[in-house]
């Protein structure tokens, strides 16, 4: 190993040692919408995972980003025609009282688990940063989580666009979007409520996250990474209250 | 409803690691965080199939997220160093090597700073920094070569004596 490789890596190991903890943690998680087909599914993890098994997407393709809303009553995910979900926010002084969930699938007959991630404040937080340039130990002092709580999860099956058969939620369920009638093969509409998932309305970041199989496609197998035979979809952040 | 627990991807010093990846790359506050929760949700929409390499990962996604953020900027950031420290002091001392260092990084293009990244912190060999960065070796070893003759600049090898 040269002279100059050394210096680099001690360099780096300096300019590195500049990351400090944080004593407050960011509340943002940001909003997402996201959908992932299967076939660009299929190829990120291919592209990733001949060499390292390291299976994640290298491009940040298919994927954008939107700020969910936070109003009394809001809709995010859905900015152009096609777009898999929205969600529509009802609040009363900030708190939330439903959420109108839809999706749409390009898999017709698909199955759908719909899952509710909690980020506690803690888990948003900044990990522990360790000794740093200073010597001095991050604020948070310990393992401060990176993931999440799956605090709701439910599966439901999707309906055919056409000839539109009405909201799964039933009577009283959500009104149906406009695009959700004329895309997508299976659609599923619902609304749920904070009393629906494990801690009701708590203080952190939430996430809603739908997959979605076609018939004989395991969803566990789905939900594990085991079949790519699948489309995910990420309806963006949320706070409860 | 059973409720599963999940298994955070990173621990705290995974996570510091990964977090220095995105700072060596040159994402500061604001972008560290996004791109933390970023790697996060990825990881779970399809997570690594072996977790023991969930720091590598992590490291992989964390450099390719940082690339696209200077391709979106068009630029990479001049956020770091004042021009006026752009001469350096005693190179033996730490202070010294790390302006160094800091400065040599923002002078290179981002695939080169991620290049040298991904080997000289994180570790990864050029096999394994191809396969992340989904060029040929011969690539990687180019930008390695391309980079450290950067570097050297601001590494005066009296210094190094």
């Amino acid at each position: 190993m040269s002279e100059i490789e050394d210096q680099i890596r001690a360099g780096l190991r300096l300019v590195a040692d500049e990351v400090q903890p944080s004593a407050h943690a960011r509340g943002r998680v940001g909003g997402r919408s996201t959908r992932l087909g299967a076939a660009f599914a299929a190829a990120s993890i291919c592209s990733a995972a001949t060499v390292l098994a390291l299976t994640g997407s290298f491009s940040s393709g298919g994927a954008t980003s939107s700020t969910p809303s936070e109003g009394s009553t809001g809709s995010h995910g859905l900015e152009a025609p096609g777009n898999p979900i929205e969600l529509t926010f009802h609040r009363q002084r900030g708190t939330l009282k439903s959420l109108d969930v839809t999706v749409g699938s390009q898999i017709a007959n698909a199955s759908m688990e719909i899952q509710v991630i909690h980020f506690g404040p803690t888990q948003l937080a900044h990990p522990a940063h360790g000794v740093g340039a200073t010597g001095a130990d991050g604020p948070t002092g310990g393992n401060a989580s990176a993931g999440g709580t799956l605090v709701y999860e439910k599966q439901v099956s999707g309906t055919p666009p056409r000839p539109f058969l009405g909201p799964t939620g039933g009577i009283g369920g959500p009104k149906i979007p406009a695009w959700a009638k004329v895309t997508g093969a299976s659609i599923w509409s619902g609304t749920l409520y904070p009393s629906d998932w494990e801690g009701g309305c708590e203080a952190g970041r939430y996430w809603i996250h739908v997959v979605a199989v076609g018939p004989g496609t395991s969803l566990s197998d789905a939900l594990d990474g085991k079949t790519l035979d699948r489309e995910i979809f990420g309806g963006g952040g949320f706070s409860c209250k | 409803m059973q409720i599963r627990r999940r298994q955070p991807l990173l621990d705290g010093p995974a996570a510091l690691r990964v977090r220095r990846v995105l700072y060596l790359n040159g994402l500061r506050d604001g972008q560290i965080d996004d791109a933390m929760q970023e790697i996060e949700l990825r990881a779970l929409e399809r997570p690594p199939r072996d977790r023991g390499a969930a720091t590598a990962w992590a490291c992989v996604v964390a450099t390719n997220l940082a690339i696209d953020v200077h391709r979106r900027a068009g630029r990479m950031e001049q956020t770091v160093l004042p021009k006026e420290h752009s001469t350096f002091g005693d190179l033996s001392e730490p202070a010294g090597l790390r302006d160094a260092i800091r400065s040599g990084l923002e002078a290179l293009p981002p695939e080169l700073r991620a290049t040298v990244v991904l080997r000289f912190y994180a570790d990864f060999t050029v096999p394994e920094i191809a396969t992340a960065m989904a060029v040929p070796e011969g690539t990687v070893k180019s930008r390695l070569h391309r980079a450290i003759d950067e570097l050297r600049r601001f590494l005066p090898m009296e210094a190094m004596r």
